[in-house]
């Protein structure tokens, strides 16, 4: 079956810096698919080529089997995209913004709109400039979700709300899953990404990370821990690598075997928490950047 | 492109209720002023320097009370309305045609909407000119009952072409602001270089020697003056500097048009 969407080799730069320098992606179709890496690893850059408001420099692209450089309306017509910086227009209405906004889509999931309205909880008939950072992110959300399109492309769909909503929006987003579409979800939230995708791709500096690399790194990872203790005096089990606190408090801890058997031999009554494992994705760049130049 | 249209009429439409305020505020005060002027008026004109307002003045104090009305309206309501205010809501509304939605973050949003670039700015222009230039005429047209008020006449076709003549020039300058906002980062960097532009164009105005160079000698005293008192037809106006604006709005147009199609967020 084809991709829905497929980058091969895919640059570029802005005034000569390199914003993409070689990004390969593959997300099959009626897939959650994960997009992550660092600020400015080009991310943002990748899906605005593929909704075509972005000309790649170099390299193949094809979105729903179209190159968006040449059928960018096409696409856009099936596509719908939440932008990374949340775009809503503040002399609107909430519910004049959401006219606008699904006026330009012929199919609407009505019983979703009725749902995500009901559960965000928005004053729709106040201006937009009045709502907090989290209202105006869900009212973006409502706007690319309602829309009955192929696919959707979904930059940070998570900034700036609350845990309960990150939750209710998983569900969402599956049930768009279920009903064939395709998502492609950029995040920094590894968890979020990991809970809801069954492939995801990593991007640093302009480039995919290829996928051994990746699970070297989780491999590596796996034999970390994030400890919370109680009291700070608790006497660790033989064989930590490497100890480290960190500045909300936590222990960060390295060991040389199973890191699962190390945690046998701990003091349980001593124990807030435990992390175990590549849980925070700011450790997994840290492990992939590693060697890099 | 209607939704687009809507979205943009929201957003100018107390600007534009103002700018019309704005206008009929100031027929309604030139025509109220002319019985205190029409005695004084030659006076005055003995005083003014520099042969083009003086040139003014002398029609202002024509002798045939008629010719001198015409003349005073062409001054007021066009010469000095279309190059201030008019002029400056043109380049206001111009400023912030994409240069606004860059600067609030929402081009991308806009541009990935499933609608063409060519389509987005000519919704969006379309309402603009429609507020520049509609308020012109419905202000304008008014001179002509108001001028019963202070029993003098103004001829309501002529009245109608120098309203056409004043929208060209109107439409020239937002033309001009929107191939600006199109490459502007902000709306303050539009209306600086816009403004730079007009500061100069005014400087050349005044300066008697290069005068011809000046974009307002499309839209002077020499323009509506013979219109409004009937000494030269629309015929002519139009041939010789109405279709220059229209051309030149159109060329505009069309720069920014290409050049919103290349433009990336």
């Amino acid at each position: 079956m084809t991709d829905a969407i497929a980058l091969r080799s895919v640059q570029k730069a802005y005034r000569g810096r390199a914003a993409l320098a070689g990004l390969d992606l593959r997300v099959a179709p009626g897939t959650i698919h994960g997009f992550v890496g660092p600020n400015g690893a080009g991310k943002s850059t990748a899906l605005r080529i593929l909704v075509g408001i972005v000309q790649r420099d170099a390299g193949e692209v094809r979105v729903l089997g179209l190159d968006p450089a040449a059928h960018a309306l096409a696409i856009r017509r099936r596509t719908s995209y939440l932008p990374g910086e949340t775009a809503v227009y503040g002399h609107l209405t909430g519910a004049e913004f959401l006219r606008f906004a699904f006026s330009f889509y012929p199919r609407r999931d009505e019983t979703l709109r009725a749902e995500l309205e009901e559960a965000f909880a928005l004053p729709l008939v106040r201006k937009v400039r009045t709502y907090s950072a989290g209202m105006k992110q869900k009212l973006a959300l409502l706007a690319t979700l309602v829309p009955e399109v192929d696919l959707y492309v979904l930059d940070e769909p998570d900034r700036a709300l609350d845990a309960s909503t990150r939750v209710f929006l998983r569900a969402v987003l599956r049930r768009l899953q279920a009903r064939g579409s395709t998502l492609l979800l950029s995040s920094h939230h590894l968890a979020e990404v990991e809970a809801l995708t069954a492939t995801t791709t990593f991007v640093i500096a302009g480039r995919t990370v290829p996928p051994d690399r990746v699970a070297a790194a989780r491999s590596a990872l796996r034999r970390v821990v994030r400890l919370r203790l109680r009291t700070p005096e608790v006497a660790l089990p033989a064989g930590v690598v490497e100890q480290t606190r960190e500045p909300d408090g936590t222990m960060r801890v390295t060991v040389a075997g199973d890191a699962l058997a190390w945690l046998r031999g701990l003091d349980g009554d001593a124990v807030d928490s435990v992390e175990v494992g590549p849980t925070r994705l700011e450790d997994l760049y840290q492990a992939l950047t590693d060697g890099e130049p | 492109m209607i939704a687009i249209a809507a979205k943009t009429w929201r957003e100018v439409r107390i600007l534009v209720y103002a700018y019309v305020v704005v206008l009929q505020a100031g027929v309604i005060a030139a025509i109220a002023m002319w019985p205190h002027l029409r005695t004084d008026i030659a006076a005055l004109g003995r005083l003014i320097p520099g042969k083009f307002l003086q040139r003014m003045f002398a029609a202002m104090a024509d002798p045939d009370q008629a010719t001198a009305y015409n003349a005073y309206l062409a001054v007021q309501l066009f010469f000095k309305g279309t190059n201030i205010v008019t002029l400056a809501f043109a380049v206001l509304l111009g400023t912030g045609i994409v240069a606004r939605e860059r600067e609030n973050q929402t081009l991308e949003y806009l541009l990935a909407r499933p609608v063409s670039r060519d389509r987005v700015l000519a919704a969006k222009f379309a309402v603009l000119a429609t507020a520049t230039v509609v308020p012109i005429f419905l202000t304008s047209m008014t001179a002509w009952p108001l001028s019963w008020m202070v029993e003098e006449h103004v001829d309501p076709a002529r009245l109608f072409q120098a309203s056409a003549h004043a929208a060209a020039f109107a439409l020239l300058f937002l033309a001009l602001t929107t191939a600006a906002s199109v490459v502007g980062r902000t709306q303050v960097h539009v209306a600086a270089a816009v403004g730079a532009f007009i500061v100069v164009q005014v400087l050349v105005f005044f300066v008697q020697v290069i005068r011809a160079g000046s974009v307002f000698r499309l839209a002077d005293f020499d323009v509506f003056g013979p219109l409004l008192m009937g000494h030269q037809p629309f015929a002519d106006v139009f041939v010789e500097r109405t279709i220059w604006l229209l051309a030149g709005a159109a060329v505009l147009f069309a720069v920014a048009v290409r050049t919103f199609r290349r433009i990336e967020p």
